[in-house]
């Protein structure tokens, strides 16, 4: 090689000279290797996100459309129906994320404790209701708060308390205590009705032993020396949880909380087949379970609203998109790690 | 290299596109028949009017048949023995028409295959022919891929004769209003809504008979209801829209005008029949179901006097009162108490429609439905379902299977009592929902008569603009 184009190479990339505008060279075989995965993601993804985003915007029944514009939205942005559907999907959350959460928190620390033995036999026995076929247990659960033969009736005559219709009582917790106590409450203090509780414990039941297996897998990320540390200046139980655990577990926290939010406004399945098996229309008794996602199905397949439907989807996308965003933005920030 | 990678994207392009674009066969138009396709038999003669002397003879079989081989899908809702019955026809059809081979595939619950026809419309593939109520016919209809049945039913070579049509019953042949009053579906089974009893039960409220009017049904419920734990009326948990269907029909009214745009049900009829229902929850005679069919196992303890149920649900009767020990030995069927002249009971059931593909599969599937409905094979399939047949001459194919069962036999001398509730819509899915939310909240207490059937009212309107 010439000592002058040695020399010109060096300066160049001492930035000595002035560099001559050079041409990127595209490596075209990369994108070759990932063709198959966009060809995959863009058939079974994206094309159905902008199709439906397309019918949201057109009237007609199943292959017949005429475009319509936003009017889909506007109605059910300025309809009833579509509120209380908004409003009873975060009755639904506000009633098992808390509590799935805390009790996966609660559940994962305990077994955690080095006092725990077959640590592993309890962590399969948690996490079993996730695996096991949701549509196969949330039928069993209907059986179980089957008014007449039910397990939770059962418990309750057993402690001497009233038995309750659960998955066909309409009717508000808040008027039912109210009633119990011989008080009258109005309508908007009613709170969710005991067919919306009832299938929130199921669903609590159901997700708890995913968040246990992720928060285990947070506090195995925890340095033991920290707590070792603690202990030697003094700290124990709770002081020792609320200063090391807490903090530190505050990514798969965040984690958990994101996914909950998520796959709570995303619930279908089991509110489906829970009404469907205590002989409930679509929505339960008098749609007091029916949340967007069933709210959306009823339009799509009760109704033969398609456009309507499809702009229900994407309102709850934006919706679940927003409070995935608002996550990142105020509770990301606290997160340490 | 850049060749090579581009040759061998223009490949992977190609294949895909491919894939994405299987060959489907365009939907074409209700079609005149085939020049090509042969009579396998003697046609009946429909120029010729049926002699006044002579009882009209009906065609019994297919009269024509496709030159070339042709196989249709037949989707249906129908299991078990029901499949199985199907599936024999198909065999037995098949000898008369070698050329057609029918696929019988049993694609779910109603609103199963709803789903899946519905998707296979969006797709482009729809079955060939398929069983389905007619308020969901309609909204195949709605999407242009239904054939209407007209030209078909009237053509000379595979159509029916004058005979066929004297005999089919006018309740199994489909006009749907909405769109252009054209037959789109033909039924070839149908069932009704009954009142079943409880004769022991019955007796010890006094009654020799089921109660033919409302007060009687009362006094029975008041009786009954002595007795702790026997309720005298298990209503669905999603409400009964076919039942309150038949107690507005009882009493004279009607839930919808018969262009199928307004609402009848909050007249007189309807705001009574609301009533009632509200009496027997406030007088806890009734009860809400927890589990689907709950009323018909509770029956079967002897739980129970009355139900309101299809006569399809017949064979489940029988067997769960076996089943349960034969508990309940005395009972039977009955029209719904009234208040009019006549007895009335509510005929309905599912139609079958024939999808737009090719002329040639079109018209197989015609000449299937047809044999369907003829007599013979219309007689094996009612006695593997206790479906009421299509065709008034059935009756004489059914004459030992109405001996045998005397229930059947007696709910098959209310068909001249039938009416239909207004099912050849799309808005009547929606109105059905809408009538049994409104029975909901007045059972619950959550609700007047009044109030719920102002509710259900809204939203019928609303589902009847959507349906437009």
């Amino acid at each position: 090689m010439p000592q002058s184009a040695t020399t010109a190479r060096i300066a160049a990339r001492m930035d000595v000279l002035p560099r001559a505008p050079t041409r990127r060279r595209i490596q075209w075989s990369g994108y070759l290797y990932i063709l198959p995965a966009f060809v995959i993601i863009a058939t079974f993804h994206f094309i159905p996100v902008f199709y439906a985003i397309y019918i949201s915007l057109h009237k007609g029944a199943i292959n017949k459309f005429v475009f319509t514009g936003f009017d889909h939205y506007l109605r059910a942005l300025g309809g009833e129906e579509f509120w209380n559907a908004l409003i009873t999907t975060f009755m639904y959350a506000g009633l098992t994320m808390p509590f799935t959460i805390a009790l996966g928190l609660f559940f994962a620390y305990l077994l955690y404790q080095p006092f725990v033995k077959a640590r592993g036999l309890f962590r399969a026995i948690f996490f079993l209701p996730y695996v096991v076929s949701t549509v196969g247990s949330s039928i069993i659960w209907a059986w179980i708060f089957d008014p007449r033969s039910g397990l939770a009736n059962w418990l309750l005559r057993a402690f001497g308390l009233q038995p309750l219709r659960w998955l066909i009582e309409p009717s508000g917790i808040g008027e039912l205590l109210a009633k119990n106590m011989g008080w009258t409450i109005p309508t908007w203090a009613s709170g969710p009705s005991l067919a919306l509780v009832a299938i929130s414990i199921f669903s609590i039941w159901q997700a708890m032993g995913y968040d246990i297996v992720i928060f285990l897998a947070g506090l195995t990320n925890i340095p033991s020396e920290l707590y070792e540390a603690a202990r030697i200046d003094g700290a124990s139980g709770w002081t020792l949880f609320r200063h090391i655990t807490v903090p530190l577990l505050a990514p798969t926290t965040f984690f958990v909380v994101v996914i909950s939010v998520i796959g709570s406004l995303q619930s279908f399945n089991h509110i489906f087949t829970m009404n469907h098996a205590a002989a409930q229309s679509l929505g339960g008794p008098l749609g007091s379970t029916s949340t967007l996602t069933v709210y959306m199905f009823d339009q799509l397949y009760t109704h033969a609203n398609y456009g309507y439907a499809t702009a229900i989807a994407i309102l709850l996308s934006l919706i679940i998109l927003a409070f995935t965003l608002f996550n990142f933005r105020f509770l990301g920030r606290r997160v340490q790690y | 290299m850049k060749k090579y990678l581009a040759l061998t994207l223009l490949l992977m392009l190609a294949v895909f596109i491919a894939a994405c674009a299987a060959p489907t066969p365009a939907p074409t138009k209700p079609p005149a028949v085939q020049p090509t396709a042969a009579p396998t038999a003697v046609p009946a003669k429909p120029t010729e009017a049926p002699k006044p002397t002579e009882a009209p003879k009906p065609t019994v079989a297919p009269t024509a048949a496709p030159a070339k081989p042709v196989e249709i899908q037949f989707w249906t809702s129908q299991s078990q023995l029901q499949d199985e019955a199907l599936k024999k026809l198909a065999a037995e059809f098949k000898k008369q028409n070698p050329n057609i081979t029918v696929v019988v595939t049993y694609q779910g619950s109603y609103s199963d295959a709803y789903k899946k026809i519905t998707a296979a419309i969006a797709a482009g593939s729809p079955p060939d022919i398929a069983i389905g109520y007619p308020n969901t016919i309609a909204t195949y209809i709605k999407s242009d891929a239904i054939v209407p049945l007209d030209d078909y039913m009237k053509d000379p070579k595979i159509g029916f004769s004058d005979a066929d049509l004297k005999d089919i019953f006018p309740a199994f042949i489909d006009k749907y209003p909405l769109y252009g009053n054209k037959v789109y579906s033909l039924a070839f089974m149908r069932s009704m809504e009954v009142m079943v009893y409880n004769a022991d039960l019955l007796k010890q409220a006094g009654l020799a008979k089921p109660p033919e009017t409302y007060e009687d049904f009362l006094k029975v419920c008041a009786a009954v209801s002595k007795q702790p734990g026997l309720p005298c009326y298990e209503m669905p948990g999603s409400g009964a829209a076919s039942t309150f269907a038949t107690w507005v029909f009882s009493r004279g009214g009607d839930l919808l005008s018969p262009d199928f745009k307004s609402v009848l049900f909050d007249k007189q009829a309807g705001l009574d029949s609301m009533n009632f229902l509200n009496e027997l929850f406030t007088k806890k005679y009734a009860i809400l179901q927890a589990k689907s069919y709950q009323d018909q196992t509770d029956f079967a303890l002897g739980k129970v006097p009355f139900t309101f149920s299809s006569t399809a649900g017949l064979p489940y009767y029988i067997k769960a009162i076996k089943d349960a020990g034969n508990k309940v030995t005395n009972w039977g069927l009955a029209p719904a108490p009234r208040t009019i002249k006549d007895p009335v009971v509510n005929v309905y059931g599912p139609s079958t429609a024939i999808f737009k593909t090719t002329p040639e599969k079109q018209q197989a599937a015609f000449l299937w439905l047809k044999f369907l409905m003829s007599k013979d094979a219309n007689a094996e399939w009612v006695k593997t379902t206790y479906y009421f047949p299509a065709r008034a001459s059935t009756k004489e194919a059914l004459a030992d299977f109405i001996k045998a069962n005397p229930l059947y036999g007696n709910a098959y001398e209310w068909l001249k009592y039938g009416r239909s509730e207004p099912q050849f819509t799309p808005a009547w899915e929606p109105i059905r929902n809408a009538i049994g939310n409104a029975m909901v909240a007045v059972a619950n207490g959550k609700a007047t008569p009044e109030q719920a059937l102002q509710d259900a009212v809204k939203k019928a309107n609303d589902a009847i603009a959507a349906a437009k």
